[in-house]
């Protein structure tokens, strides 16, 4: 075995994807090139490093939060299923509304995976303060769309990164048929409760969507964390 | 929300085995869906949204005979899915706007973390990020989180052959990136 013909085999060999006899004969080259141990050594170690490359922890919790939110998403999107369909039978702006009836918010679940039951109307999101929490908005098309325009009002009491002191963000945009998904990296600026209000619409018809946003005091953990940058 | 509510607590009472199922793969999952995306939020998000999506077939899952490669393939696909849609996506904030948010968010992924990393894995965790999605996903799989080729090739419903060759690019390319940095 040559070294170029064994260089292109290491990764059959950590592979485990060489014959015993195809083992021997590479063994046999390695014992006096050192060049070819080299590039096996190297190999191993970059192998290595991936395997050891850290993951930190899920969030506390999150394995019995994840399941509970599961059952209660879908006991969401079943309970708006016929207003969609109903939408279906009327013209553009009963289509609109069908297009954003399914607004899947990531986390409208209190910190346990219960759903606030304090406000008959409104869903309701708990985020932790100076903790900075990614909510996903789906909005759900029946059709693609031109020239939407998505307004977000925030509470004073929050904040969405990288626009530090704005509470209303509009923008036009297109919507195309299916799922599109907005993430909002939102942070809570002091310990409050307040509505969150989120509408689309075009010149013709609009829809608007709210929720409750509560920032809740952090854990002391948090706090020594962020102290200790 | 007290209808809700209530419908919520009717499914959950239906549906227990769900949990029963699905609890002793979710750190697992957790852990390959960090390897895929990079983040603890972005990870917790994709496990959660494939829990969403599986929670009416606790049927059909109970009934699948290794569902841990099953799970993992089918976390595969729904990263690899939300990946191009985000890249396609025409909702966006404005431009250049969800680049910048991406970055924030990454930056709030903890002090903790930060000071336990090293810098080999740092820039071992950078030059993966310059691979693309499919080359990626292969080196977490493989050569991260340990599933076998022939694992691999029944869960992405690939040969072998093609496997091989795939992943030895995907390597060749972390290479030439860690060899730039």
């Amino acid at each position: 075995m040559q070294c170029a013909e064994l260089q292109q085999h290491i990764d059959d060999r950590l592979d485990k994807q060489l014959s015993e006899a195809e083992c021997v004969e590479m063994d046999a080259h390695l014992e006096h090139c050192a060049d070819c141990r080299c590039a096996v050594a190297e190999e191993e170690q970059l192998r290595e490093a991936l395997r050891d490359m850290p993951i930190p922890d899920a969030s506390a919790g999150f394995a019995a939060r994840a399941l509970r939110r599961a059952a209660a998403a879908n006991a969401v999107n079943q309970n708006h299923r016929p207003v969609r369909n109903r939408a279906f039978m009327g013209g553009f702006a009963a289509a609109l509304v069908a297009g954003i009836v399914l607004w899947f918010v990531s986390g409208v679940y209190g910190p346990n995976g219960e759903i606030g039951t304090s406000q008959p109307q409104l869903a309701e999101l708990s985020i932790s303060l100076h903790e900075t929490r990614r909510v996903k908005l789906s909005f759900n098309a029946p059709e693609s769309m031109e020239k939407v325009r998505v307004s977000l009002v925030l509470p004073e009491h929050v904040e969405l990164e990288g626009y530090p002191g704005r509470k209303q963000i509009a923008w036009y945009t297109n919507l195309r048929k299916g799922d599109n998904v907005l993430t909002l990296p939102l942070s809570g600026l002091r310990s409050e409760k307040g509505v969150f209000t989120a509408q689309i619409g075009t010149g013709k018809a609009s829809k608007q969507l709210r929720f409750y946003l509560n920032v809740e005091q952090s854990g002391l953990s948090t706090l020594e964390a962020q102290g200790s940058v | 929300m007290k209808n809700i509510f209530s419908i919520w607590q009717a499914r959950n009472t239906e549906n227990t085995g769900f949990e029963e199922l699905l609890a002793p793969h979710i750190d697992r999952l957790y852990r390959l869906g960090y390897r895929f995306s990079g983040n603890r939020h972005d990870a917790e998000d994709l496990v959660q949204e494939l829990l969403v999506k599986l929670y009416p077939r606790s049927t059909e899952l109970s009934s699948i005979e290794k569902l841990g490669p099953w799970l993992s393939k089918s976390l595969y696909h729904l990263f690899i899915d939300q990946a191009r849609r985000v890249t396609n996506s025409p909702v966006a904030l404005a431009e250049g706007v969800g680049v910048e948010l991406e970055a924030v968010a990454c930056v709030n992924a903890g002090p903790d973390e930060y000071m336990l990393r090293q810098q080999q894995f740092e820039k071992l965790e950078s030059a993966l990020f310059t691979l693309n999605f499919d080359q990626r996903t292969l080196i977490a799989m493989h050569d991260m989180e340990g599933y076998t080729l022939p694992e691999l090739t029944s869960m992405l419903d690939t040969p072998l052959g093609t496997l091989k060759s795939r992943l030895h690019r995907a390597r060749a390319s972390l290479r030439e990136q860690l060899a730039e940095k």
